[in-house]
């Protein structure tokens, strides 16, 4: 049996149709805050509400073109499927980075860099063992050395004993 | 003037320290222009201070040459792993990268090598022939002609990659909006940021193009390709090839031969715009290219059309940039802008006495570029082989190696939330290019957005808001309806092709 689902690219449109919208109307307190400006002078919401006009009707006519393809294909399943395995990879990963800035200023770049590879190569299915070891610790070390040493670029050296562990190094 | 250039000629190849500091600049700024976040501007910022231990001559070679290997290097990664690793090079990735996953990437690399020598010499010899007459043009470009040469730029990509022409202008637009982000410029009023520090700076450039290209590639791969461990970017059958670089056969090269030229003459032409620079003339460059072609629904799929174009305009543009500086004092580009500050240091002028007083330097650093220029050959080689060696590793570990590259080069470029935008940037970028939307248009809107934006706002201000009088400039209407027709030409091959596939 095949479920009818929601195309998600319905739902893509809708956030570009209200999402335009939303900011147009939002535009105009621009030109409220920038009454100091002369008269003629073009206001700062000017230019972003003609882009989002643009957006606004460029997406209707998508929208109308995708209803009318909808209609062709007469109710088919529409989505492509994947695996639950590779939406959960993405979104692990993903994840995963956003951690990793978070992180690395608590924990410092050095070990966030070490930690993160490694949990990555787990994400990822990679399992030998002599990789999982060195790989992080080549990568980080080809990072301080181009960055941190090479250009003499700050990156967080994180708080506490790591903040104490970075100084040994940078 | 051609005694000059004998005179210029001798004296560098009887000065050993002036051929070194060519080799050394262009070497510096390949490397450079190849890691992300790292370009020609922080190439000279960085390179200045060591210039003060140098004689005139050799530090403006050292600095020039850096600057034209700084914008060939980024090309490589762009080309290998859709990275770029300066901003000249996004364009570059659009058909570069996928040349790489067709299992061309030798034939992309020499394309772009072979481009960026002829339109880096290109623009030397223009900077040295005509660079006051050129100068005086590009005077003549006011508000309203940045605001059409923006659109031009815009336009043109947005049926890139022979995908949907809608979707490729709503990405553009969406590219314009995410550069309207932060602090207005001519109002000083905080726009679209609900409170945000993070957009209170707007959205960086840099992190912007690292998150939409390559960071984004990454989570792409890693959710369609089940099986990563035997994945490689590439064919597993251009592995074994030894050569790192080869030239197109010399049929295609003859058959591009007009679009490095064309692409060389709009690199200086847009490098002399003061403001612009080699980043704005691969994206005008292209979108020439575009223009010009009969199958112009094959850019964006892997043509070397579309490298070819990108490197003849952006290294051109090197050269078209140094001309406003040394004429009109004006830098043409944000390098140039950083090398002022090696003029001061020297105790020089660049202005309009520049010629007349300090002539012979003017030639020195033209024959050093020209060197640089050659050098970039057997430099870029060597690179590109570096490169490759790790285009062939197993892909979990280059997609490790670059999101860490790019979230380091992301934070290099000072913007303390650099890394944030990237990984934001790049979940959008990928949940776009699913849809079909293509993310070239949008770095495209967001680089030609503030120009487009502040140019139109200028002129309107001069006109008292009355959009008559800007777009009736000669030059601006000429501009504005190349553009009207391009666009209405690709949405008509595209409704037309809509029609078919609906009558099957």
């Amino acid at each position: 049996m095949n479920l009818r689902k929601i195309d998600s690219e319905y739902i893509l449109y809708t956030i570009l149709i209200g999402g335009s919208t939303f900011l147009f109307f939002r535009s105009f307190s621009f030109d409220q805050k920038a009454h100091f400006l002369r008269e003629g002078t073009v206001m700062p919401g000017y230019w972003p509400r003609l882009i989002l006009i643009g957006i606004f009707i460029l997406t209707m006519i998508l929208l109308i073109i995708k209803i009318d393809k909808n209609k062709a294909l007469k109710g088919e399943t529409l989505n492509k499927e994947k695996t639950l395995s590779a939406t959960g990879r993405f979104v692990s990963l993903v994840f995963l980075c956003f951690l990793y800035v978070s992180m690395m200023t608590y924990i410092s770049f050095l070990v966030g860099t070490v930690v993160f590879t490694f949990l990555v190569l787990l994400l990822l299915n990679y399992r030998k063992p002599i990789l999982l070891i060195l790989y992080p610790l080549f990568m980080t070390t080809l990072i301080f050395l181009i960055f941190i040493k090479l250009l003499s670029m700050s990156l967080p050296r994180g708080v506490g004993i790591f903040y104490s562990f970075s100084k040994l190094f940078y | 003037m051609f005694e000059e250039i004998i005179m210029a000629f001798v004296q560098l190849f009887f000065e050993p320290t002036l051929i070194f500091m060519a080799l050394f600049g262009t070497a510096v700024g390949v490397l450079l222009g190849s890691i992300p976040g790292l370009d020609s501007t922080v190439g000279c910022a960085l390179g200045i201070p060591l210039t003060y231990a140098m004689s005139t001559n050799q530090a403006f070679i050292f600095l020039a040459t850096m600057y034209i290997g700084a914008v060939y290097g980024g090309q490589i990664p762009a080309i290998l792993f859709r990275i770029p690793g300066a901003s000249e090079a996004v364009m570059t990735s659009l058909d570069g990268y996928p040349l790489t996953k067709k299992g061309k990437a030798d034939i992309a690399l020499g394309t772009g090598l072979f481009s960026s020598v002829i339109g880096s010499l290109f623009g030397v010899i223009v900077l040295v022939l005509i660079a006051i007459p050129l100068a005086k043009i590009a005077l003549e470009f006011g508000p309203a002609e940045y605001f059409a040469l923006a659109i031009l730029g815009l336009t043109a990509v947005a049926s890139l990659g022979g995908g949907s022409v809608i979707k490729g202008l709503i990405s553009g637009l969406l590219g314009l909006l995410l550069a309207t982000l932060g602090i207005d410029a001519l109002s000083g009023i905080s726009r679209f940021t609900f409170g945000s520090r993070m957009l209170m700076s707007g959205i960086s450039f840099i992190p912007a193009v690292i998150g939409f290209f390559a960071v984004s590639e990454v989570y792409r791969q890693i959710y369609n390709n089940p099986d990563l461990s035997n994945f490689r970017i590439s064919p597993s059958s251009s592995f074994h090839k030894k050569v790192s670089i080869r030239l197109p056969p010399s049929v295609e090269l003859k058959r591009i031969a007009p679009i490095i030229a064309v692409g060389s003459l709009v690199g200086v032409c847009i490098g002399i715009l003061p403001g612009t620079g080699a980043t704005t003339a691969a994206i005008i460059g292209y979108s020439v290219a575009i223009r010009m072609s009969k199958h112009p629904e094959k850019f964006g799929t892997g043509i070397i059309d579309g490298v070819a174009a990108c490197e003849s305009a952006n290294n051109a543009a090197v050269g078209g940039a140094l001309v406003p500086l040394l004429t009109l004092g004006i830098p043409g580009s944000a390098t140039t802008a950083v090398m002022l500050g090696a003029f001061m240091i020297h105790g020089l002028t660049p202005g309009p006495l520049f010629l007349i007083n300090d002539r012979p330097l003017l030639f020195t650093i033209a024959t050093g570029m020209i060197l640089g220029s050659l050098l970039i050959i057997p430099i870029g080689a060597l690179m590109t082989k570096s490169f490759l060696y790790i285009s062939k590793a197993s892909y979990p570990l280059l997609a490790l190696g670059i999101l860490i590259f790019s979230g380091v080069g992301a934070r290099a470029t000072g913007d303390y939330y650099g890394m944030y935008t990237m990984y934001i940037l790049a979940v959008i970028g990928f949940f776009l290019e699913i849809y079909g939307f293509p993310v070239g248009p949008v770095v495209i809107g967001l680089i030609l957005g503030p120009i487009a934006e502040n140019s139109l706002r200028r002129a309107l201000i001069i006109t008292n808001g009355n959009w008559l009088p800007v777009i009736s400039r000669p030059i601006t209407a000429g501009l504005l309806i190349l553009s009207l027709i391009s666009l209405l030409f690709s949405i008509i091959q595209s409704y037309k092709f809509y029609k078919k596939r609906k009558s099957i």
